[in-house]
């Protein structure tokens, strides 16, 4: 008889059926896609980034389509921490998969928050890191954007969590590896890949950015090859150290998938592609076995990170 | 809601630049009310992108000819963008992949015994739904409904017979005076408020932004409660990527929030919207 293929992964300690997660921002808290799939058969969920406070987010235009991809500028529309936890935590927590929760704040000070009022709270299997969000305290630029900054957060906040701790790295950045790295050093158990890219769109009628926000992150099919490109650095350096990486950047098809796997992610995550494909992750899963099985692999995780080198 | 393919039936131009689809999609017709949505995928390509939003034109309509049946639901569309260029060139046979139905549509538990729909260009895709369900389906006593259809031209005026065929009363107002009122389709409204009494009427409309501001504008003046089918770009088109909002004041709490145009409308209430 002929072993079944083995879709399991452990990245952070997170324990995962599968290697497909739904990215943090396109998901919402899951409600909007329960009559739609099956929220069990994802690997894990990352939840729409939460903040201390609700906030109101940006005034529209909010979204705007390009070629194979999408700009959006939401500007972190959340319900805020409190009732994150008493209207959409119980929600998930009918739920056997893992919910990660994406943390973002304008200070150390609120993540630090944020992730000491998460710890041990049932229902929640990690954090990610969103680094992304403007500094306040440094004029507005992200805390993702230097190793410093980044090193002083993410140790900051591993100090009040017992939880597997993911940080979400940005592509905006002279060297995202370096950057990688620091997240390591400072206590992360993970690390997610990439974020957004920084675009702009421009209305030529009314010679008007077409976004509200001005400035966007772009996202989909057209973002994949420059993800991919960041997560074959980051892994190159982060691999003695193994650290496992969350690849996500315009995945779409098990093809994509499989090419962040084999450039060393332990899981993939998918964002926009679910717009458009409320049911891909079960595609993608499909796809990976397909594969695993016509290569011989019994289970995922013995292609992580099987990219051959010459030289 | 539901997702999967389903078979296009028509594909065709009504009237020039104006195209009327009609798919087979049972699951979507059973549940689906007037002033929901589809959110459709023009093609299986990643260009465009996104899927499109539809507002439902006729839900489950009894037959008029053969093909048609009580499991169709039709869409209105002017092929005006990329993804509406692709749908138009869509034939009859193939297959759509459609999610829906969407969104929160009219509320029709409202005490109304004057129905005034108002329709501006493509804004009467969910207006022809809505007067279904008015007239046939929820066989209300309406006293009287009237609508007002506006357009450029004559030969763009849609769907007039149809809601003759309801029972209704119909208004035209064309821009260059070729059929019915000479000018914008609000200032008939104003006329036919001045004609009749309005005490106990709603307004619904769906129709260009400058239209739907003057009409949230009479309806808040005359206290008239008025039910207005917004139109915004859209993301996931399901209320998770909080793409769609517009600026809404709640009409009770008057607290100040965006809300999603797919989730917490399409459709909103006249006095609720902060135009911008």
């Amino acid at each position: 008889m002929k072993k079944e293929i083995d879709l399991s992964v452990t990245p952070a300690g997170i324990k995962m059926d599968c290697p497909v997660m739904v990215a943090s921002g396109t998901f919402g808290c899951g409600e909007e896609y329960d009559s739609l799939l099956d929220l069990n058969r994802l690997g894990a969920l990352v939840v729409k980034g939460i903040t201390l406070q609700p906030r109101r987010g940006n005034p529209p235009t909010r979204i705007v389509e390009t070629p194979a991809g999408m700009l959006n500028a939401i500007g972190l529309e959340n319900v805020g921490l409190e009732v994150f936890m008493e209207k959409k935590l119980p929600f998930l927590k009918q739920f056997a998969v893992p919910v990660i929760v994406n943390i973002c704040g304008a200070d150390e000070e609120e993540y630090v928050r944020i992730a000491a009022r998460l710890d041990g709270v049932e229902g929640v299997s990690g954090l990610e890191l969103n680094i992304s969000c403007p500094n306040i305290k440094k004029g507005g630029l992200s805390f993702g954007r230097e190793a410093g900054t980044t090193r002083a957060l993410v140790a900051k906040v591993r100090k009040v969590t017992r939880l597997p701790l993911l940080v979400k790295l940005s592509p905006n950045v002279t060297d995202i590896a370096a950057i990688g790295r620091a997240a390591e050093e400072a206590g992360a158990d993970g690390l997610s890949l990439i974020n957004t890219l920084l675009g702009m769109s421009i209305d030529i009628r009314e010679k008007r950015p077409k976004l509200a926000n001005i400035t966007g992150g772009l996202s989909g099919p057209a973002i994949k090859p420059i993800a991919l490109l960041k997560m074959h650095q980051v892994h190159r350096v982060c691999k003695p150290h193994n650290i496992p990486i969350i690849g996500q950047g315009g995945i779409a098809t098990a093809q994509d998938a499989l090419e962040f796997i084999i450039a060393g992610a332990s899981a993939v995550g998918i964002g926009t592609a679910l717009f458009y494909d409320p049911l891909v992750c079960n595609k993608i899963n499909a796809g990976i076995s397909e594969y695993l099985k016509q290569h011989h692999f019994n289970n995922v995780s013995d292609l992580v990170g099987t990219l051959q080198l010459n030289s | 809601m539901w997702q999967g393919k389903v078979k296009i039936l028509i594909n065709e131009e009504i009237v020039p630049g104006y195209f009327r689809m009609v798919l087979r999609a049972s699951r979507v017709a059973e549940e689906a009310r007037a002033g929901q949505f589809i959110h459709v995928r023009v093609r299986d390509k990643y260009e465009p992108l996104l899927r499109r939003p539809f507002s439902l034109h006729r839900i489950g309509q009894k037959p008029k000819a053969e093909s048609l049946r009580w499991d169709n639901i039709e869409i209105l569309y002017e092929p005006a963008g990329k993804g509406t260029r692709i749908l138009a060139q869509r034939p009859a046979g193939e297959e759509l992949d459609i999610l829906g139905p969407l969104g929160r549509g009219f509320d029709l538990r409202e005490d109304f015994e004057v129905a005034i729909l108002v329709a501006g260009g493509m804004g009467m895709a969910p207006l022809l739904a809505l007067a279904d369900e008015i007239v046939k389906i929820e066989k209300r006593k309406v006293e009287n409904a009237y609508i007002i259809i506006g357009a450029r031209t004559k030969r763009l005026v849609l769907c007039e017979d149809d809601f003759r065929d309801l029972g209704m009363e119909v208004k035209v107002a064309t821009d260059d005076g070729s059929q019915g009122y000479k000018g914008l389709a609000t200032d008939l409204l104003k006329e036919l408020l001045s004609t009749i009494d309005y005490r106990l009427s709603t307004i619904f409309a769906c129709g260009p932004r400058e239209m739907l501001r003057e009409i949230a504008a009479i309806s808040i003046n005359k206290d008239i409660p008025g039910q207005l089918s917004l139109e915004s770009q859209m993301g996931c088109g399901v209320g998770a990527c909080q793409g769609c909002v517009v600026r809404v004041k709640n009409l009770k709490s008057k607290v100040e929030s965006y809300q999603r145009v797919c989730k917490d409308g399409p459709v909103f209430r006249a006095g609720e919207i902060i135009w911008e």
